[in-house]
């Protein structure tokens, strides 16, 4: 009861702060009065509505999803697979730490450059997305191993429990909720970097060409428009993925 | 028959052991009796290999060993049934042979009802059940028990000991018990060393020849061994 008092009092909380946030909007483009520079809220929605019912803007979308997934979804399985056998092996750590130091540090548009020589232009989203949340999935990996607990690889190793069954059994248990939190991080920075590197490398069928295509043809509305659209989806996945989380490793002690 | 000779190990300048010997019979419970510190559980950790001794010999020391902790060691996030599971897979392959094996410990145990249970719902006390049950779940020569009554009450401590010889009457394997508490010792032991001094030595050896089941703390003739231990301390 309590719970649902709380839970119905923060989604007003939230209407009103989003009302309010449309209000500072709305008054600050009637300020500067210059559609160009700061579309209305009520032009960028229609915008955002004729683009609902244009013939391709779903497959723009789900085209751009499909990277964004693909991506992320490498980049947790390379992440994960790595970031174990790091932070079980002091050299392999010591061998990849300056390789995932150095794509942390390299600022993102360089990469996207680089792609771009190196592969075709449907690809190069999905690679940047997949290089971008790597290290965020390897570092949350590592620091869950360094978390186990070593008296339960004691109890595991005094019983000769195989390392296959202790990596399974322990280490993949222990860096779930590492990983978890790492992944929701990693998949809100996967759209950004993958919308960043559909306007530089343009494929056919992609959110990024359409904002290119706003900025060029100076429709700010549908520029606005598409980035709604961009952060409606990036929210979408986060609660959707918050859930599977949640589902998936739900305390089981809990009936 | 498993033999200690001449055991040396030091942590920095703390001579724990020097010129330590010890034998232990097959079948046997043997209770190293001394106070905290003292080197019990060291001589626990080197024999199973999770330290090393700086100089000696051990002899006749299997590698399948089990091992009953202090703190249970449970995984949390695994059922009753599946944290034995866990340490089962690799040496019972066949799946229904292991389920066989887990069902009739937990039963010996009494916690056959809570195999789907996780540690976080149970007591400390069914908690050590399932470690125990985990320890003679797990083929082994030997089994090393590290205090695992420390800071139960009289009533529980009772259970699981109870538990612990049913279990032990339906297996007898060595057994290797370290503890500070002498009625732990009366109750489960067949022999009891007496360790004292720096480095540590066997000041004593106690032999119990009641059987097991039989034994109660306030038996005159436990209370009398009760009293010579505590005249030899």
């Amino acid at each position: 009861m309590k719970d649902s008092i709380i839970t119905s009092k923060k989604r007003i909380y939230t209407l009103l702060s989003l009302i309010f946030w449309l209000l500072v909007w709305e008054v600050a483009s009637l300020l500067i009065n210059v559609e160009l520079y700061l579309p209305s809220p009520f032009s960028t929605f229609k915008a955002l509505f004729n683009m609902i019912f244009e013939s391709n803007f779903w497959i723009i979308v789900f085209t751009s999803i499909s990277r964004v997934i693909i991506g992320f979804l490498i980049s947790c399985i390379l992440g994960i697979s790595l970031g174990i056998l790091c932070g079980i092996n002091n050299f392999l750590y010591s061998l990849w730490q300056p390789f995932i130091v150095a794509i942390k540090s390299t600022p993102v548009m360089s990469f996207i450059i680089i792609a771009l020589v190196w592969f075709k232009s449907d690809n190069v989203p999905i690679f940047i997305c997949c290089l971008m949340c790597l290290p965020i999935i390897w570092t949350a990996t590592i620091t869950g191993i360094n978390q186990v607990d070593n008296r339960l690889l004691e109890m595991s190793k005094l019983f000769s429990v195989s390392k296959k069954n202790v990596i399974t059994g322990i280490y993949f248990h222990s860096i779930t909720p590492y990983i978890s939190s790492a992944m929701i991080t990693a998949l809100g920075l996967g759209w950004k970097v993958t919308v960043a590197a559909e306007v530089l490398s343009s494929p056919r069928n992609s959110i990024g060409i359409k904002l290119l295509n706003a900025k060029v043809y100076l429709e700010s509305a549908e520029l606005f428009a598409w980035t709604i659209v961009v952060i409606i989806l990036s929210m979408i996945f986060e609660y959707l993925f918050k859930y599977i989380i949640s589902k998936a490793t739900k305390f089981k002690g809990i009936k | 028959m498993i033999q200690i000779k001449g055991l040396n190990k030091k942590f920095g300048e703390l001579n724990i052991f020097e010129e330590f010997d010890l034998n232990i019979d097959n079948g046997e419970i043997i209770c190293l009796l001394g106070e905290s510190g003292c080197g019990k559980t060291t001589l626990l950790n080197i024999l199973s290999g999770i330290i090393n001794p700086d100089g000696g010999e051990i002899m006749g020391m299997s590698k399948d060993i089990s091992y009953i902790f202090q703190e249970t060691r449970l995984l949390p996030w695994y059922s009753v049934y599946d944290n034995i599971n866990f340490i089962l897979k690799d040496n019972i392959k066949n799946k229904a042979d292991r389920k066989n094996t887990i069902e009739k410990y937990l039963d010996i145990v009494k916690l056959l009802d809570y195999k789907n249970y996780y540690p976080k719902q149970l007591s400390g006390g069914m908690k050590q059940r399932v470690s125990i049950a985990r320890a003679f779940a797990y083929k082994s020569d030997i089994l090393f028990m590290d205090e695992p009554f420390k800071g139960l009450d009289f009533e529980l401590k009772k259970k699981l000991i109870n538990s612990f010889i049913d279990l032990w009457n339906e297996d007898k394997r060595t057994v290797l018990f370290v503890t500070h508490e002498i009625d732990e010792a009366l109750l489960i032991a067949d022999k009891i060393y007496m360790l004292k001094g720096r480095p540590v030595k066997i000041d004593n050896l106690v032999k119990i020849d009641i059987p097991k089941k039989d034994r109660k703390i306030s038996m005159n003739k436990l209370q009398e061994i009760k009293d010579n231990i505590y005249s030899l301390l």
